[in-house]
């Protein structure tokens, strides 16, 4: 390292900081949801901001161009062999998470039902704030430890199997489908108000999930067709610790495992990742007022309104999958290169993972904080829940956090992308170039996430 | 590590390619950086020598991009100040 990259890299820090602070000072009041603050500075200035920093970082990326430098912080690994124990803890794991399956379901159909169910009802709570914002929150900033934990698969385990092959033409292509159409469920029945519903899409899911096992091997359905463990896998890559093959674990920097060549391997992944941003996306936009006035306008117009959900997560995904392939497709125009627009696509695609990661953490954290109270003292007597449950009462600025949990996915997001560049092209200033297009989608996706976080919240119609 | 990149070269173009690997490469300058990057160990003398050259020339290029890159910086940096100074109220008034 010479002096003059040092002075390179101070620099950078120097500006994204300013950016960043910035960002936050127009983020002023931009609270997420519920608190609809006014902010300080029009909207289309604050999300130009969002989409200014993170084209200023990739701007900023570019000066990076010691290829020793990029390497070592990605290889930087620290390894516990502590696979003996991992596998006696698992078993512990698998065993407790059964039960606690087992607990949600009877809750889910015999617990407090009610107009007030939400906050009285365990199965409901520990779905959802604890598994859903808080769970799913660990897997990426920690690690995945859904193998360990995954009720479905320690059943599967004891249960016998009669080892159909499994067509592999279909690769991937059934977990995109069960992801979005899990999403879709989520979004147009009451899961979140309704115990016993939510009970049965449970032993509905496991019902399915069992017999997949059981037909094709417990290995082959989790690795490859069960959507919920293949999003905590792809999540699981973002976060610091991993395990590595010989079953131990390895302490990395965050993100610095997404530039692994073989991590997606084929368009049926590809189309998984962009499914996993595109359902969290579209999780976030049903719950802004515009998209409560678009519906009314769209089913005035004389849309069943049945179609209206579903047609437009598919046609979302349609767009952001296009979006994407667009974006491979140019990529080997900028960067002059003989490379397939699909292989680029393929090691490009996990850098969208923290993106995803960080509107999840953007969404689910003030959710999640202000109802651990009401899931702590629901678990207390899960029977007999308190009447009036604490809620906590998020301050002003934690509106300021979600925001600078989306940036900061991003600019993880524009390294990552960085540094798989690098590793596949052999000119650096070809690897600066590949990724043109990729910074110009991740801008416009940047604008319309602050956008979705930062809007008045509404609730979705006909639903 | 290798890793193998599907590849596809438009029917009127012939490219450089490694011969280590077979990669069509869009010129000499990427072939031999792309030899010095993966293929090291295979490599005699004088390729080292050719890669340390093309690393060195590449390197005077990245200055000149660098350059460009901090202009156009510059220039989100003070676009968004003016535009800041524009937008929002002052609070002295």
């Amino acid at each position: 390292m010479s002096d003059q990259s040092h002075r390179y890299r101070r620099l950078a820090v120097a500006l994204v900081g300013t950016l960043l602070l910035a960002a936050r000072a127009a983020a002023h009041g931009g609270a997420l949801r519920a608190s609809a603050g006014s902010l300080s500075v029009p909207t289309w200035l604050f999300l130009l901001t969002g989409g200014g920093v993170v084209g200023a970082s990739f701007l900023l990326a570019s000066f990076v161009t010691d290829r020793a430098f990029v390497r070592s912080i990605h290889d930087w690994h620290r390894t516990a062999a502590v696979d003996s124990v991992l596998n006696v803890g698992a078993k512990l794991t698998r065993a407790l998470s059964v039960v606690v399956l087992a607990g949600i379901v009877a809750i889910g159909l015999f617990g407090p039902d009610g107009p007030d169910a939400a906050f009285r009802n365990a199965a409901i709570l520990v779905v959802w704030v604890g598994w859903w914002a808080g769970y799913v929150a660990t897997v990426y900033l920690v690690g995945n430890s859904w193998p360990a934990v995954n009720p479905w698969r320690a059943i599967a385990d004891v249960l016998p199997s009669f080892g159909f092959d499994y067509p592999e033409k279909l690769g991937a292509w059934p977990s995109v489908v069960g992801l979005l159409a899990l999403v879709w469920v989520e979004v147009v029945s009451p899961l979140a108000d309704d115990p016993a519903l939510l009970a049965l899409v449970i032993l509905g899911y496991s019902a399915f999930t069992l017999s997949g096992a059981l037909l094709f091997g417990t290995d082959t359905w989790f690795e490859t067709v069960d959507p919920v463990s293949r999003v905590f896998s792809y999540y699981g890559r973002v976060a610091p610790v991993q395990r590595t093959e010989e079953g131990n674990l390895e302490l990395r920097l965050p993100g610095a495992a997404l530039t692994e060549p073989k991590l997606v391997d084929g368009a049926d992944e590809v189309a998984f990742v962009v499914a996993l941003l595109w359902v969290t996306t579209y999780d976030g936009l049903v719950g802004t007022g515009a998209w409560e006035t678009f519906a009314r306008t769209v089913v005035g117009a004389g849309v069943p309104a049945v179609l209206l959900y579903p047609t437009v997560l598919l046609v979302g995904f349609g767009l952001f999958w296009g979006a994407y392939r667009l974006a491979a497709r140019y990529s080997r125009k900028t960067a002059e290169t003989y490379l397939t627009p699909q292989a680029i696509g393929r090691r490009l695609a996990p850098s969208l993972l923290p993106i995803a990661a960080g509107y999840h953490l953007a969404h689910f954290l003030g959710y999640f904080i202000s109802l651990s109270p009401v899931l702590v003292g629901v678990l207390q007597n899960p029977m007999v829940p308190p009447i009036n449950p604490v809620v906590i009462v998020l301050p002003a600025w934690f509106g300021m956090l979600a925001v600078t949990f989306v940036l900061v996915g991003h600019l993880l997001a524009v390294w990552v992308a960085h540094a798989t560049a690098y590793d596949v092209f052999p000119g650096r200033l070809q690897a600066v170039r590949s990724q043109y297009p990729f910074v110009v989608v991740m801008v416009l996706y940047t604008m319309t996430s602050l956008w979705i976080v930062s809007t008045p919240s509404g609730s979705p119609p006909f639903v | 590590m290798q890793v193998q990149y599907d590849t596809d070269v438009p029917a009127d173009e012939t490219p450089s390619s490694c011969p280590y690997c077979q990669r069509p490469l869009g010129s000499e300058e990427l072939v031999a950086l792309h030899k010095g990057l993966d293929h090291w160990e295979r490599l005699d003398d004088e390729e080292r020598e050719t890669f340390y050259d093309a690393y060195e020339d590449e390197s005077e290029d990245l200055r000149t991009f660098r350059l460009k890159m901090l202009g156009i910086l510059m220039l989100v940096y003070f676009g968004f100040l003016f535009t800041y100074s524009y937008f929002s109220a002052n609070p002295f008034m």
